[in-house]
C-alpha cells in the first residue's frame, strides 16, 4: 500500500502529525499484523478496521483483516456475551451453546492458521473470535485481545468463562479503565476513533445534505434532531421518542430522525426496530430509517442536517456516533455512560443525561439557546481532533506494538 | 525517586547537539480500583511506584481540552467524584518533589486520607462507573524534527515545541537523570548560561501546567545570552 494514502491526512491534519506516525512505524517496518473480528460490515469495529488496515500498510507495515464465520447458534451465544457484558439480565449460555461457540472458533482457527501462526501481532477483536487462541498453540507472535465493549457490569461467571481464553493472550486493550479485572498481562487503554476522511465524516455541501433529507421526506425547512445508531435497546430509542414528543410541545414543527441498521452479528436488532416503528407510526414527524450498512454518506448528511444529535445510550462501549457528531460541530445530548463520558464533557462539548426527562429538557433548552450549541460544537470538534481521530488511534497501536517488542515489557 | 518506563528509539544527546524528542504514553490499567476513601487508602499501600508516578506526573499528558488543574489524579478524583473538597485540597498540595523517597510520598498520601476518614464525616462511595482506576504508563520517545546545535537556536523554538517535548525534556528528564535536559545541555556551554540554568531549575514543574511551563521556559531563554 502506497504512502500516498496519507496525503489527504497531511492536508487536513498537518504534516507533523503524519511524520510522527512514520517515525514510530520505522522500527516495525514489514511487521505482519492480522486483525480478526466477526464481520466486515456493520458496527464500529468494522468501520475502524476498514481504514486502519490500509493506513497501517501505508506506514510500511504488512497488515491484513480477517472476519470469522459462525452459524446462527454461534452469534446467538456471542450476542448473549455482549448483553451480559453490558449488564442485561440474560441467562448465561448453556453448555451446548458454549460448545458450539468453541467448535466454531476451532474451525475458524484451523482455516486461518497459516496466516495467524506466522503473524508478528494478532489483534482479536471482542469476544466472538476470542477462543480461537486456544486452538493455535504454535503461534509465533504477540496476541492481543481488543475489547470494544463496556465491561464494568459483566457478571463474574462470564469473566470466569472468558478468562480461560483471555489469560492466554500477551496483552489486552480496553477503551476505558472501568473494569475490575486484573489480568496476567498488561491491559492497555486505547479509545477507538473516527476517520475524518471517510464517507461518513467528510465535508458535504449544503445541497447534498438537503437532497438526502428530501429522499427520506424529511422537511429541510424545519429543524430536526437525530439519533443515529444501531437498533439496540441499550441505545434507548424508546426514551428518545418520549423526549422528542415532550420537547415538541414547546417546539411544534420539530422532527425526529432515528436512523440505524443492524450488524451481521446482532440478531436482536430487527425486534427493536419493529418496536420503534410501532411507537412512531402515528407521529408523522418521526422518521425511522433502517439503513443498510454501507449508508455512510446518508448518515453523514443526516448528522450534518440535524440541529442536535442524541446518543441517549444506557450502556455504551465508546459511542463512535458521538465523535462523528462532535467532528461535525453538532451539540450532543448523550447518555451518561461508558466512553461517551470521554467525549461529551458536560456543558463543554455537550451535555450528559441519565433519563428521557433529562434529554427532553436539554432538547428544549438547546433549541431555545442555539448559541450554546454552537459553542459546544466548536469545543467538541477540537476535542475530537486532538483525541479521537484515527491518527491518534494508530499512534496508540504503534506504541503498544513497540512496547511489546521491547524486552523490558 | 519516582520513575517511569521509557522506551527510546533514538539516540539522545550526542556531542554538543541537543536532539529534541517528542513522546507518547501507552496507558496500562492495573485492574484495581477504589470506590471509597478506605479502598483508596488500602490500595495505595501496595500499588507499584510507576503507578504513583503516573498519577502525579505522567497524567498531565492525558488532560482533556479544558485542562484540569494540574494536580495529582487523587485530589482530582476526590474533588470531582467524591465531592470532598476538603480532602481534595489537602491532597492537591502534596508536592512529590518534596519527598526523598517514594515510600515517604506514599506514607503522606495514606496519612492524609486516614486523617480525613477519622474526622468522622460521612465517607461517600463513588457512583458506579466513577471509581478511581489505578494506571501506569510507558513512555515511548521518538525524535522531533529539531536538532539544536547552539543555545541561541533554542530561543525561538520553545514556543513551537510540543507539550510532550516539554514533558519529556523537563519533567521526565529530572526523574531519569536528576536534572532536566535543558539545564544539562546548557551547562556544557559554560558560564554564560549559568543564570538561565538556575532559573530553569526553579521552574515549578508540579504546580504549573505544561503550557505554563513552556511559557516560562520561553521567557527564561529569551532573556538569556
Amino acid at each position: 500500500m502506497s504512502e500516498l494514502i496519507w496525503e489527504p491526512y497531511k492536508t487536513l491534519l498537518g504534516a507533523e502529525t503524519i511524520e510522527t506516525l512514520f517515525m514510530l512505524a520505522k522500527s516495525l517496518k514489514g511487521a505482519k499484523i492480522v486483525h480478526v473480528n466477526s464481520t466486515h460490515y456493520g458496527g464500529g469495529v468494522a468501520e475502524i478496521l476498514h481504514k486502519m488496515v490500509p493506513l497501517m500498510n501505508g506506514l510500511g507495515l504488512n497488515a491484513r483483516w480477517e472476519a470469522i464465520e459462525g452459524n446462527e447458534l454461534f452469534f446467538e451465544c456471542t450476542k448473549t456475551f455482549h448483553n451480559l457484558f453490558q449488564g442485561q439480565k440474560s441467562s448465561f449460555p448453556d453448555s451446548s451453546l458454549l460448545r458450539n461457540y468453541e467448535l466454531e472458533n476451532e474451525r475458524n482457527a484451523a482455516k486461518l492458521a497459516p496466516i495467524l501462526q506466522e503473524a508478528d501481532f494478532v489483534f482479536i477483536h471482542d469476544p466472538q473470535p476470542l477462543s480461537m487462541i486456544k486452538y493455535l498453540p504454535e503461534r509465533k507472535g504477540k496476541w492481543i485481545w481488543r475489547c470494544h465493549i463496556e465491561t464494568s457490569c459483566a457478571p463474574q461467571k462470564l469473566w470466569q468463562y472468558l478468562r480461560t481464553f483471555i489469560n492466554l493472550f500477551d496483552a489486552s486493550v480496553f477503551s476505558l479503565d472501568n473494569f475490575n479485572q486484573a489480568l496476567p498481562h498488561p491491559i492497555y487503554l486505547i479509545p477507538p476513533s473516527i476517520d475524518p476522511l471517510s464517507e461518513k465524516n467528510i465535508e458535504l455541501s449544503q445541497n447534498e445534505v438537503i437532497e438526502k433529507l428530501k429522499e427520506f421526506k424529511i422537511d429541510p425547512d424545519r429543524k430536526f434532531i437525530a439519533q443515529i445508531s444501531r437498533f439496540d435497546r441499550f441505545k434507548d430509542p424508546v426514551g428518545v421518542i418520549w423526549a422528542f414528543q415532550w420537547a415538541k410541545k414547546y417546539h411544534p414543527g420539530l422532527q425526529l430522525v432515528l436512523a440505524g441498521g443492524s450488524a451481521a452479528d446482532d440478531p436482536e436488532s430487527m425486534a427493536v426496530l419493529n418496536e420503534i416503528q410501532a411507537l412512531a407510526k402515528n407521529d408523522p414527524d418521526i422518521f425511522v430509517l433502517n439503513l443498510p450498512p454501507t449508508s455512510h454518506r446518508i448518515i453523514n448528511a443526516l448528522q450534518r442536517g440535524a440541529e442536535i444529535i442524541l446518543q441517549k445510550s444506557i450502556k455504551e462501549g465508546f459511542g463512535l456516533t458521538v465523535a462523528e457528531a462532535l467532528w461535525k460541530m453538532k451539540p450532543v445530548i448523550a447518555g451518561n455512560t461508558g466512553g461517551i463520558r470521554l467525549q461529551v464533557l458536560d456543558q463543554i462539548t455537550g451535555v450528559l443525561v441519565n433519563t428521557p426527562e433529562g434529554a427532553a429538557r436539554q432538547i428544549r433548552s438547546l433549541l431555545q439557546m442555539p448559541e450554546k450549541g454552537r459553542e459546544w460544537g466548536l469545543a467538541g470538534k477540537r476535542l475530537v481532533k486532538e483525541n479521537f481521530l484515527i491518527t491518534r488511534h494508530l499512534r496508540d497501536y504503534l506504541t503498544l506494538m513497540l512496547s511489546n517488542n521491547h524486552t523490558t515489557c | 525517586m519516582l520513575q517511569n518506563e521509557i522506551i527510546s528509539y533514538v539516540w539522545g544527546m550526542e556531542g554538543k547537539e541537543f536532539r529534541i524528542k517528542n513522546c507518547h504514553l501507552a496507558l496500562i490499567a492495573l485492574g484495581v480500583a477504589a470506590a471509597t476513601l478506605n479502598e483508596l487508602k488500602d490500595l495505595l499501600q501496595h500499588i507499584p511506584e510507576d503507578s504513583l508516578y503516573h498519577h502525579f506526573w505522567a497524567n498531565r499528558l492525558c488532560v482533556p481540552i479544558h485542562e484540569k488543574s494540574p494536580n495529582n489524579d487523587f485530589s482530582h478524583w476526590v474533588c470531582m467524584t467524591l465531592r470532598d473538597e476538603v480532602l481534595a485540597e489537602r491532597l492537591a498540595i502534596i508536592d512529590p518533589q518534596e519527598f526523598a523517597t517514594t515510600q515517604d510520598l506514599r506514607k503522606t498520601l495514606i496519612e492524609t486520607i486516614e486523617r480525613r476518614i477519622q474526622e468522622g464525616e460521612e465517607t461517600p462511595r463513588s457512583e458506579k462507573g466513577h471509581k478511581f482506576h489505578f494506571l501506569r504508563s510507558m513512555t515511548i520517545a521518538y525524535p522531533s524534527k529539531w536538532v539544536i546545535a547552539h543555545p541561541k537556536e533554542l530561543k525561538g523554538l520553545i514556543a513551537e515545541m510540543s507539550l510532550s517535548s516539554i514533558y519529556y525534556h523537563l519533567i521526565d528528564a529530572r526523574h531519569r537523570n536528576r536534572i532536566d535536559d535543558f539545564s544539562g545541555w546548557l551547562s556544557s556551554w559554560g558560564a554564560p548560561f549559568d543564570e538561565a540554568i538556575q532559573k530553569i531549575k526553579k521552574i515549578d514543574l508540579y504546580f504549573l501546567s505544561l503550557r505554563e511551563i513552556r511559557k516560562e521556559l520561553e521567557q527564561i531563554l529569551k532573556l538569556s545570552q
